[in-house]
């Protein structure tokens, strides 16, 4: 136990890790609010490898945006969570055009941080190419906080966050992925203004803030077809602006890229209301109920994403030997059929609808879309607390 | 299962807070500040009370110095008073030991009483005046010192009967009288001619002499008798 003195001074008894306790209750929560409803919430309690979800709604969003600034950033915050969320710990999966999740190496990652230039945007473009993910462009305002002085930081441990130049950064080795890591980071400021969201000594405080990008990749682990596939899966998750890849080895996550092309599923929902000339209402009914075939102006939508989930699993089974048994997706709501079809003729994989509460007892919601963040963000530090 | 998720964590743990509300590193220095402000003020109680004790301890020590010289007064009195108690009681007792009571004697003397006798006197003659006070000589002075009562514990006590009587017979007769059984209590019987002072003792037996000529023919006669001494003692 860790006691914290002054802001300097610790006072540690016992040791490093808290011993675990028979019950794990966490909520997750989707800092990326649901138009009109608030933060997706979900509450998840795991006893003896029993996983029950408690809750599921929406929160109340914090009252000031994520900051762009230092100078932006509210000094003191209490974001206040209804009754049913009120578990001693959260994790809170976030997002802003700061925050990245890249596949890179560790000797990538260490010449970036000896040279200081970790989050410049000349070191980008440079890493750029050793990169394999989402790494997002620094905007100025992060800049802005980025010494010039080089760091003197050691080397970066697995799970461990550190600072460096103005940017938080956090890594985790692919098991199995010869030398490939899984890094994350958003700026400093960002970091501290999360951390202080939740308030201590009232429930629930922070215990992990993570990439949204991240926490939807613990998601697939509790599927029935991620099981029945013995960990070696695909999963593609559509989001409205883009979509990302995950590979899965042996259960372990092996890979997570951002998939090029697609634009995301706003992009493909709008080129085949206007192909198939379609309002919203009809588009779903329409594709669900085969009433018109939308293959030919589906199929070179959907083409360029299989390609790239075909890209995915020829890496996987040729670099890593891993041969993928199944795809697991989620955010295709509409048109799953067609999806799985082109699918299984091209990759000849079955493709598998993600379930974002499968695995959990309990009542899930109806519309289990808008918590598949919350839930992987608790899932995640369930995974960990179990691991350890 | 659940063991192979990737945890990207960015949270550091010294931004890990608590949730309850019972923060230690709080209520540590509280309870700490806490502890020690009591034993401060028990420590202030414990020498305030030991302040107060040596103050009366002192109070009482002057207190028993002073008043230590009318103790000793006092006890002394209580002594003396316990002393004069106990001699007064001493000499209630002898008083009350000492009474002699003549009027059984004189009952039953009325009933022995002859016919042919006159009693003319009966009477205890007053004992020897009492030795109560002695002279001392101290540091070549003499000096008288008073007691407080006789120190002999006996008195002896005497009784006289006078009468007149025509013969000797009636008077035989009333001293054979007294030496019964009805004055035992009060007159001492000694015969023995051995005894230097004998009881009954006949004083005088003699032609009375008349004053205006009549009677010549009676007898006086005055008999003593030693009576039962006193005792002043219980």
């Amino acid at each position: 136990m860790e006691i914290k003195l002054t802001k300097d001074r610790k006072l540690t008894l016992g040791g490093k890790r808290r011993k675990r306790r028979g019950k794990l209750d966490i909520t997750g929560v989707d800092l990326v609010p649901v138009e009109g409803k608030g933060c997706p919430a979900v509450r998840i309690v795991e006893k003896k490898g029993v996983l029950r979800l408690l809750a599921a709604g929406y929160v109340p969003a914090p009252s000031d945006p994520v900051p762009d600034s230092w100078e932006a950033a509210a000094k003191s915050c209490t974001w206040a969570f209804p009754t049913q969320f009120q578990s001693p710990a959260a994790a809170l999966a976030v997002s802003s055009p700061d925050v990245f999740v890249a596949q890179t190496t560790l000797s990538a990652l260490k010449s970036d941080i000896s040279s200081g230039t970790h989050n410049k945007q000349e070191s980008a473009a440079s890493a750029g190419s050793r990169r394999i993910g989402l790494r997002r462009e620094p905007r100025p305002a992060a800049q802005q906080a980025t010494p010039s002085a080089p760091s003197d930081i050691a080397e970066p441990k697995p799970g461990v966050p550190v600072s460096n130049g103005g940017m938080r950064f956090v890594m985790r080795p692919l098991d199995g992925s010869d030398g490939f890591i899984l890094e994350a980071g958003l700026p400093e400021y960002q970091a501290l203004w999360y951390s202080r969201l939740l308030p201590e000594g009232r429930r629930p405080t922070a215990v992990s803030i993570q990439p949204r990008q991240a926490a939807i990749a613990s998601c697939p682990v509790l599927q029935k077809a991620f099981s029945e596939a013995g960990g070696d899966v695909l999963a593609l998750f559509a989001d409205t602006g883009h979509f990302s890849i995950a590979g899965y080895k042996g259960g372990s996550m092996v890979l997570l890229r951002e998939c090029r092309v697609g634009g995301g599923m706003s992009s493909i929902a709008e080129k085949l209301k206007k192909g198939l000339g379609l309002d919203d209402e009809m588009l779903s009914s329409a594709l669900d109920d085969n009433l018109i075939d939308p293959r030919p102006v589906l199929d070179p939508l959907v083409a360029p994403i299989i390609d790239e989930l075909s890209a995915s699993k020829d890496y996987l089974s040729g670099k890593l030997g891993c041969e993928p048994k199944a795809v697991i997706v989620s955010g295709v709501d509409v048109g799953f059929s067609h999806w799985s079809s082109f699918c299984e003729e091209r990759m000849r994989l079955k493709m598998a609808r993600l379930d974002v509460f499968e695995g959990l007892l309990g009542v899930p919601p109806q519309c289990a879309g808008d918590f598949l963040v919350a839930t992987g963000a608790a899932l995640a530090v369930i995974g960990e607390e179990e691991a350890s | 299962m659940m063991t192979k998720t990737c945890h990207l964590n960015l949270l550091m743990d010294s931004e890990r807070v608590s949730s309850s509300p019972v923060r230690l590193r709080i209520m540590l220095p509280t309870a700490a500040i806490l502890v020690s402000v009591s034993m401060a003020i028990w420590w202030l109680i414990l020498t305030g009370q030991d302040i107060l004790a040596k103050t009366q301890m002192s109070n009482l020590r002057d207190d028993m110095e002073r008043h230590q010289a009318e103790n000793a007064k006092a006890i002394a009195d209580a002594e003396m008073a316990d002393e004069l108690q106990s001699q007064l009681e001493q000499l209630e007792g002898y008083g009350e030991s000492c009474k002699r009571r003549w009027s059984e004697t004189l009952a039953s003397l009325a009933e022995v009483m002859p016919l042919k006798v006159q009693l003319t006197k009966f009477e205890i003659p007053a004992p020897p005046p009492q030795v109560l006070s002695f002279v001392t000589v101290q540091k070549g002075k003499k000096r008288t010192v008073k007691l407080w009562g006789p120190t002999n514990k006996t008195e002896s006590v005497s009784m006289v009967i006078a009468g007149r009587t025509p013969k000797e017979t009636p008077v035989i007769s009333l001293m054979e009288s007294l030496e019964g059984d009805a004055f035992t209590n009060s007159i001492v019987i000694a015969k023995d001619p051995r005894n230097p002072n004998p009881s009954p003792k006949v004083r005088s037996f003699r032609q009375d002499i008349p004053q205006r000529g009549e009677g010549s023919r009676m007898l006086a006669f005055e008999i003593e008798y030693t009576a039962k001494e006193r005792r002043f003692a219980k």
